[in-house]
């Protein structure tokens, strides 16, 4: 569904993605993970249309998405960025409404129908009791699942999600990716969340991609990616893969340093 | 970003929260209302605006009883007849001062208010006001330009300002947009930056034209202090002709701008093609705010506070605020020309200076609600 062709980008004349393909089915949750600079959040922005590639083809069904136009593109793809903020002077349901945008024309108003997409999408993340509430009223955690419900209200086969868990606490975090899990099974989309907690992202994603001064390192199942020496050679640091005791998936604990 | 104060903590009784009722958490989402324009906000305001037409169609030296003035409206109709029972004089004051003077403060006022909710809701920025990137410095400089080389002397007459006041408007925002243009968009906060640059620069030359040179500057300060004193119909439909096209432009761009204000990316994201929507936008509130100075000079305030008006009562969407924001600077102006015309009467005060009266105080209070919340 989605699927990247061998794309480059530079940023100031310093390459960020070197020559990098992968694809993700319908149904399909992928993890991006990787140390910092990578090109992680670069990867993401280039699929969500913000910026364009050097080279190389970004396509989702087929269609390369430097050939539709920005509402067209919006609709097939839906980004969560990485800070979320909301701005003042909206409500809730103002705001998930704004998801809607690319599917509304110049002069059109959200319909019954946009209103029951965001109801539900706010009803997904929690949020459908905070409705009425002014968006930069709610605590952080709130504004986070806020600008979820509306990239969900986007109703795009591919949904991209920078660090949503950055901002939540335990619960929250787990809560998140569960629905992230659900909404990907039942919408059978394509969902690409970058994360930094390698072990929640071993736990929710059916596969892993590990990226690498702009190329994909590692590649699989979560239990073949996440492995020590993986880990040392990307991050650099030494780290011990355990076994869930109840799923038996990886879990990256830190290396005893004494 | 300096935070918007919104109606939340004001206690007014008028002041009911953006978005309206409070839903109780049990809700279901079935008791979610459908969005749609609120036709009835926008009637009321054109009620508003006609209330205070008629009370200042109504006042002044003479007083004319509003029924009257209703009366010898109508009479102009083509094809009415109603029996003349009032002194030729009033229909000359109505029909050749007042009437034309209350059309172009209604107009003026409501485009620099609906320029001013642009500017407001496209740098993010609630101080922001039309004259931000340019437009008044560069009118003024070219309103400096005709009078200081003597070409209003040149039997061209005074006819000549207004057109050299629009160019110079049109020509500093261009500048300074060409100024912060890069290949790959526009930034909007170098864009206020050449903006301040420029208006800066023109200042410059204007005070130094001035200097250089003796004519009689008078009709220039008038200007720039802003007045609606020689107005006559002509100008109202020089000013409707770039109204009208400029306004339309901004009310349908009004869900972009409500998604503009997430940030770049995001509205991005969303489909909106940004780059176009910040040319669109600049230009036509541009050309809307050029075309109100150009004859009745700098009247400041109104485009900053009228908006924010419309923010305190009704909230943010930009679909509701942009009209609302120009009714609400229509009905501000006629009644602050009203009060110009009337307080010293026979003399007049210069409108500006009422606007600022009015509007600076509120300004002020913007300005401390913004310090309590940051």
């Amino acid at each position: 569904m989605l699927e990247i062709r061998d794309v480059h980008f530079s940023y100031n004349g310093l390459p960020v993605l070197r020559g990098l393909s992968l694809s993700v089915g319908p149904g399909e949750l992928v993890g991006v993970v990787g140390p910092n600079g990578a090109g992680k959040t670069t990867l993401l922005r280039l699929i969500a249309g913000v910026l364009a590639p050097s080279s190389g083809h970004v396509l989702v069904s087929g269609l390369d998405l430097r050939s539709v136009r920005p509402a067209e593109r919006a609709r097939m793809v839906a980004a969560v960025p990485q800070s979320a903020q909301v701005p003042r002077g909206f409500s809730v349901l103002d705001v998930v409404l704004m998801g809607r945008n690319p599917h509304l024309g110049l002069l059109q108003w959200e319909g019954k129908r946009d209103l029951q997409i965001a109801a539900s999408a706010m009803e997904q993340m929690g949020i459908a009791g905070l409705a009425e509430r002014q968006a930069t009223e709610l605590s952080g955690g709130e504004q986070q699942r806020v600008v979820v419900a509306m990239a969900l209200a986007q109703e795009a086969p591919v949904l991209l999600l920078d660090e949503p868990t950055s901002n939540l606490d335990l619960a929250h975090q787990q809560r998140v990716m569960e629905l992230v899990r659900e909404m990907c099974r039942e919408r059978d989309g394509a969902v690409m969340v970058s994360m930094h907690d390698l072990t929640l992202a071993g736990q929710s994603c059916d596969r892993l991609v590990m990226l690498a001064e702009g190329r994909v390192w590692a590649e699989g199942v979560p239990g073949e990616v996440l492995t020590a020496e993986s880990i040392r050679k990307v991050y650099g640091v030494d780290v011990v893969v355990a076994q869930h005791p109840q799923s038996g998936g990886p879990v990256v604990l830190p290396a005893a340093t004494h | 970003m300096v935070r918007l104060p919104l109606s939340r903590g004001l206690t007014l009784p008028w002041a009911w929260r953006p978005g309206g009722r409070q839903r109780a958490p049990g809700d279901t989402p079935a008791a979610l209302h459908a969005r749609s324009f609120p036709w009835w906000r926008l009637a009321m305001g054109v009620a508003v605006v006609l209330l205070a037409a008629l009370v200042a169609v109504s006042l002044g030296s003479t007083s004319i009883p509003p029924l009257t003035a209703v009366q010898i409206l109508v009479s102009h109709i083509p094809g009415v007849d109603i029996v003349q029972d009032w002194p030729r004089s009033w229909d000359t004051i109505l029909w050749q001062l007042r009437l034309p003077r209350i059309l172009l403060a209604g107009l003026v006022g409501g485009a620099l208010a609906i320029s001013g909710a642009t500017y407001q809701g496209l740098f993010r920025n609630p101080l922001a006001d039309p004259y931000l990137i340019g437009v008044a410095s560069g009118a003024g400089l070219g309103a400096t330009v005709v009078l200081v080389a003597g070409l209003t002397a040149f039997g061209v007459g005074t006819g000549l300002l207004p057109v050299a006041a629009f160019v110079g408007a049109i020509a500093a925002v261009s500048v300074a947009y060409l100024v912060a243009r890069r290949s790959e968009g526009l930034p909007l906060t170098t864009l206020i930056l050449a903006g301040v640059a420029v208006s800066a620069l023109c200042g410059a030359v204007g005070s130094l034209l001035m200097l250089r040179s003796d004519p009689d500057l008078r009709p220039l300060l008038s200007w720039l202090l802003g007045g609606l004193i020689t107005a006559q119909w002509k100008h109202s439909w020089f000013i409707l002709a770039y109204l009208v096209p400029g306004a339309l432009v901004l009310l349908a761009y009004g869900r972009v701008l409500n998604v503009m204000q997430l940030d770049e990316e995001r509205a991005r994201q969303l489909g909106v093609n940004v780059e176009r929507t910040k040319l669109v936008l600049i230009a036509a509130a541009s050309l809307c705010t050029a075309a109100a100075v150009a004859f009745t000079g700098l009247i400041g305030f109104v485009g900053l506070v009228a908006p924010h008006v419309v923010r305190l009562l009704w909230g943010n969407d930009h679909r509701m605020l942009l009209p609302m924001a120009g009714l609400v600077g229509a009905a501000f102006l006629i009644l602050a020309d009203l009060a110009a015309r009337t307080i010293i009467s026979p003399a007049e005060l210069p409108v500006g200076v009422v606007t600022a009266f009015c509007g600076a105080p509120f300004f002020l209070y913007l300005l401390m609600r913004h310090k309590a919340r940051m």
